[in-house]
């Protein structure tokens, strides 16, 4: 990212080249939306991980020292943290969004709509009666 | 330093606290209220951004040693398969509360008699009828009225939507003839003194940026201090202080800036909940109290209850309502009174919390397997997607005098002050009611159509309700308060949060504690002229 003071950056060329493996393995493109390894989101997961970059390399060591398919069955703490790290900044890409059919913006001030519901369905609670003890 | 003496001292600034505060101030006395935590600024929550989903398991999550703010301390709870859950700030854990806001049963004062475990209240419902009635006036509850669970509410606003989820789940209780009914919540469906009623935002549990979730920083707290109550915020207690004649003098606080301060008062209210409340009464030592302040029944941190959540989730082929709507929705009690065939005593709630945001769809998915990696990511995704709805049960737990908040003897805050350390077990009746309670649930998503059942029992993260720390009771020996929360050695110290609570019923606490502490208030303004008799 254009923000980042390259001195604060905790990943060097290596992590990036085996983290943009991961990500391309974990969620790969498709016709319809991007990859995570795209390089927006992956400028996000990079900015993103800044906070718990220990756990990143931790997770991409695994990955050295194994494949991508032990990797994906790996059930770490380093893993999920790499796991969580990339679908909360996949799962917010304007694009990704848009081809889930949601809008790309924040829940306030908007809100959302959901619909009301049929209160009738309350009748058959109603008619069975009183529904707690009576105390000494 | 000294400042000058005030009449009342409140330590913590949440759910009770603002409640109490609240009521006492129409005596026009000096009340000064010391919070370790700052006011909230609804504009920074989470649902203001992009990130929403991501910041509810950062500065916003619901445990106190993954935040690490400076508000909060830090909780060794190691040694229990339930970790605790709180926020610090003026509004407490009201600001992640979900807003689920039952009343507790006739019933659930009385539970030695009932059903010969645990203890009686010396309270009861009656006592208590009025004190709901003015809580739900100033939180502003939403519900409907004619619930067959309970004995006849008024409710102030509609219920909340019921959405799709809501719809499927409760054609799934019709179809087995079960209790079901729409939640009281502390949602407003209207716009409500001052306050927006609900869009929807789906983000209840990292802080409500529309005002509409009733949190004491936006109920009661903007009366409180109109009424001429000081809430002194980034004040963390670490002691309350005795004179020579044995009574509360004041408290002494670390200050904004990290300084020593000595807070006098007449009289001092804990309000710090279940868990802050023993600590700081465990931390006050002095020759006359050795094991802690108010603590000659050595009850001081013992009974703690949590409620043992279970969750269970199923998976529909119908587009449900994903994140959107209050996480609040409807509620059943079919198994809330006891019934012995069932192998286990007391009972529980089930409550219906509708579905995840795409990021929470996705990390549940894959770390659960059901989203692959690779080429079916998005096909697994899809799946789930808008499709996951299902409840908690939320079990009554029982107090057990080996169940405790105690000091830590390494851990501290950041001033220094010892954490509290949890000891905590199941116990084998929690164990058994969970279970049945996941079996009902899987019957239940069946019915409503799911194709897929799955759960977590307990809720590893679910420690939000703390209760029993400071028990009341008439008997000094058997508890640590009276029958409206003084101290029984303390004559001019009380407690007015959860820590009170004999027995914790199968709901949440809240509208509970809310109504403790207007009654305790009550009672010490009736007793103003012999309060200290
Ligand atoms: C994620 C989550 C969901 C929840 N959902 C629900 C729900 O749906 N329904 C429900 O009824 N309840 C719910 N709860 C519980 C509810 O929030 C609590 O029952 C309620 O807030 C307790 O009120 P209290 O006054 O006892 O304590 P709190 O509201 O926790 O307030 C205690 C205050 O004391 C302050 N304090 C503590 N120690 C010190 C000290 N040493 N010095 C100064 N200040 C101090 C704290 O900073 C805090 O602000 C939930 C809680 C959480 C965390
Ligand atoms: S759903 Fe309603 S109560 Fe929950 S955060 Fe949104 S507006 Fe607030």
């Amino acid at each position: 990212m254009s923000d980042l003071i390259s001195s604060d950056d905790p990943f060097d060329a290596g992590d990036k080249q085996a983290l943009q493996a991961v990500l391309a393995y974990m969620i790969p493109a498709d016709e319809e939306r991007p990859g995570a390894d795209d390089p927006l989101i992956m400028a996000d997961i990079l900015t993103t991980a800044r906070s718990s970059a220990d756990l990143v390399k931790a997770a991409l060591a695994i990955y050295r020292s194994t494949d991508l398919v032990t990797l994906s069955q790996t059930r770490t703490p380093e893993v999920n943290a790499l796991v969580s790290l990339a679908v909360q900044c996949y799962y917010r890409d304007d694009r990704v969004m848009a081809s889930l059919e949601m809008e790309p913006r924040a829940p306030h001030p908007q809100g959302y709509e959901i619909p009301e519901g049929d209160w009738q369905l309350l009748e058959p609670v109603r008619q069975r009666g009183r529904h707690y003890r009576d105390v000494p | 330093m000294s400042l000058e003496p005030v009449d009342v001292l409140i330590i913590g600034a949440g759910a009770s606290g603002a409640a109490i505060a609240y009521s006492l101030a129409e005596t026009r006395m000096q009340i000064v209220a010391l919070e370790q935590g700052g006011w909230m600024n609804p504009l920074t929550y989470p649902s203001t951004g992009r990130d929403w989903e991501a910041r509810a398991w950062g500065d916003m999550s619901i445990n106190p040693n993954r935040r690490g703010l400076a508000s909060d301390y830090p909780v060794n709870d190691g040694n229990s398969p339930i970790s605790v859950a709180n926020f610090n700030a003026v509004g407490g854990s009201t600001i992640l509360y979900a807003g689920h806001y039952p009343r507790f049963h006739p019933s659930d004062f009385r539970v030695r008699s009932l059903d010969g475990v645990g203890d009686d209240w010396p309270i009861d419902y009656a006592t208590l009828e009025p004190y709901y009635e003015e809580n739900d006036r100033i939180t502003g509850v939403s519900g409907l009225t004619g619930d067959p669970a309970y004995p006849p509410k008024e409710v102030p606003m509609p219920p909340v939507p019921l959405g799709r989820a809501g719809t499927a789940l409760a054609k799934g209780f019709n179809q087995l003839d079960w209790h079901w009914w729409p939640s009281d919540t502390a949602v407003a469906t209207q716009d409500y003194d001052g306050r927006a009623q609900c869009i929807n935002l789906g983000a209840c549990l990292s802080g409500c940026a529309q005002g509409a979730k009733a949190t004491s920083d936006i109920t009661y707290w903007p009366h409180a201090v109109r009424a001429g109550v000081e809430v002194r915020t980034h004040a963390r207690v670490r002691e309350i202080t005795l004179d020579d004649a044995g009574m509360a003098n004041g408290a002494i606080y670390y200050d904004e800036h990290g300084e020593e301060q000595f807070q006098p008062a007449h009289v001092v209210i804990m309000a710090c909940n279940g868990v802050g409340t023993p600590r700081i009464l465990l931390n006050s030592k002095s020759e006359r109290f050795p094991d802690g302040l108010a603590n000659s029944s050595g009850l001081v941190g013992k009974n703690l209850m949590f409620h043992p959540y279970s969750m269970i989730r199923g998976i529909f082929e119908q587009e449900l309502d994903g994140s959107k709507g209050p996480s609040v929705c409807i509620q059943s009690q079919e198994f809330y009174e006891t019934d012995r065939s069932r192998g286990f005593l007391r009972g529980f709630t089930y409550e219906i919390n509708r579905g995840n945001g795409p990021v929470t769809t996705a990390l549940h998915g894959m770390l659960s397997g059901r989203i692959p990696w690779g080429a079916g990511h998005h096909e697994g995704f899809a799946k789930l997607q808008n499709r996951v709805t299902g409840m908690v049960g939320i079990c009554e737990d029982l107090p057990e005098e080996h169940n405790t908040v105690t000091l830590d003897n390494d851990l501290t805050d950041a001033h220094g002050i010892a954490a509290p350390k949890i000891d905590y077990t199941l116990s084998d009746n929690s164990l058994k009611m969970l279970e049945f309670s996941v079996e009902r649930a899987t019957e239940v998503l069946r019915a409503a159509g799911a194709v897929d059942v799955y759960h977590e029992s307990p809720i590893a993260v679910g420690g939000w309700h703390l209760m029993g720390t400071a028990r009341m009771g008439t008997d000094p020996r058997r508890s640590v308060v009276n029958e409206w929360g003084r101290s029984h050695d303390v004559k001019n110290l009380f407690v007015v949060d959860g820590s009170i609570f004999v027995t914790s019923a199968g709901v949440n606490p809240t509208r509970t504690i809310q109504a403790l502490a207007l009654y305790v208030a009550d009672k010490m303004k009736q007793n103003l002229a012999n309060l200290f008799d």
